[in-house]
């Protein structure tokens, strides 16, 4: 993919409460006397870990290949990282989710600096919105997406050069958490 | 007149004041979304300008996104930075605009340094410091009671 890099990423900090990684998932159904060059697949995983990601590979090549990882081997597994971790980005997902009483689907925008950014903060929308956790989403497509072909408003609105907006009615929050009292002596000021 | 004196705009230098920056200044050169801006300093804490022959600051910070909770902003802009604006075009911006002069010149940051001063005084000198309190306040006691004396007569 050309967005991504694998191996070795780019620099630029990880977000501290990021929590999914991108894998590219490459597997196959194993040689056999029926098959014996079976074809390669390769699957985008978004999973916190390998090991998740390795069984979100056989999850969906069980229902899109019908390969069981009983007859199938995973060829590699590599975390990718995408190329300009430090650009602020538009990312589409298309997502299938089953609720309480069928499956939809869905379009989704975030915006975020990093494709796994993107998908965890889908997570956490899904999970907010639809009472939807990570075993009832299926991702099938997260990409980036350039700023005319965005359709969501709440992400168009940040397509602007002269972006500008005030931090109105702000909270004091002590800057480490040990300094934090339950009772303070003087009342708070939001404008700052 | 605007209720709201600072905003939240390309260029604007905010301090982070919260995590492991905290006390760092930075300028946000994009934002992506509603809670959170790209954020540099940029990262290079000093170099020499060959040029010119001399130290010049970076702001130490690299660039990173930021949560708007873990910023306030300035009275300062950095004029000129755009979206795409790379971190040496935004190091030599903060150059040509005196950035970290005029940030150093103000009430915010002088009591920064002060308190950090403060934080990190030996028994010894915060006793000084304590001695030149009472003098000082022997002082402005006694001129006050002089002007009381004057005034009653």
């Amino acid at each position: 993919v050309s967005e991504c890099v694998s191996i070795r990423g780019i620099m630029g900090k990880r977000a501290e409460n990021a929590q999914m990684r991108l894998y590219h998932v490459v597997g196959r159904e194993c040689p056999s006397e029926k098959n014996p060059e079976p074809k390669l697949c390769r699957m985008k995983i978004f999973a916190p870990n390998k090991v998740v990601a390795r069984s979100r590979f056989w999850y969906f090549m069980k229902r899109l290949r019908r390969v069981k990882k009983a007859v199938g081997e995973i060829v590699s597994v590599n975390e990718v990282f995408d190329r300009s971790p430090l650009v602020a980005k538009n990312y589409a997902v298309w997502v299938r989710y089953y609720s309480r009483s069928g499956q939809h689907n869905l379009y989704k925008e975030f915006r975020d600096t990093h494709p796994t950014g993107a998908i965890d903060q889908m997570y956490a929308d899904m999970a907010s919105r639809h009472r939807a956790d990570f075993s009832r989403i299926n991702v099938i497509k997260a990409s980036r997406i350039p700023s005319n072909l965005c359709r969501r408003p709440n992400v168009k609105q940040f397509h602007d050069g002269h972006i500008k907006f005030p931090l109105p009615h702000r909270i004091q929050r002590p800057s480490e958490k040990k300094f934090k009292t339950v009772f303070k002596a003087s009342r708070p000021n939001t404008m700052f | 007149e605007m209720v709201f004196r600072r905003f939240v705009e390309l260029g604007r230098v905010a301090v982070v004041n919260y995590g492991p920056d905290a006390g760092k200044l930075c300028v946000i050169v994009d934002v992506i979304d509603q809670n959170r801006a790209l954020v540099d300093g940029p990262f290079r804490e000093t170099r020499e300008d060959k040029k010119q022959g001399k130290l010049v600051e970076g702001l130490g910070m690299s660039r990173q996104a930021v949560n708007f909770k873990r910023l306030v902003l300035t009275d300062l802009v950095v004029k000129g930075v755009g979206n795409g604006t790379r971190s040496g075009t935004l190091e030599a911006m903060l150059h040509d605009q005196n950035i970290l002069e005029r940030w150093n010149k103000t009430a915010w940051a002088k009591k920064l340094i002060a308190k950090k001063a403060r934080a990190q005084l030996n028994d010894f000198q915060r006793f000084h410091a304590t001695a030149l309190r009472r003098q000082r306040a022997a002082i402005v006691r006694r001129k006050y009671k002089e002007i009381v004396a004057e005034q009653r007569k």
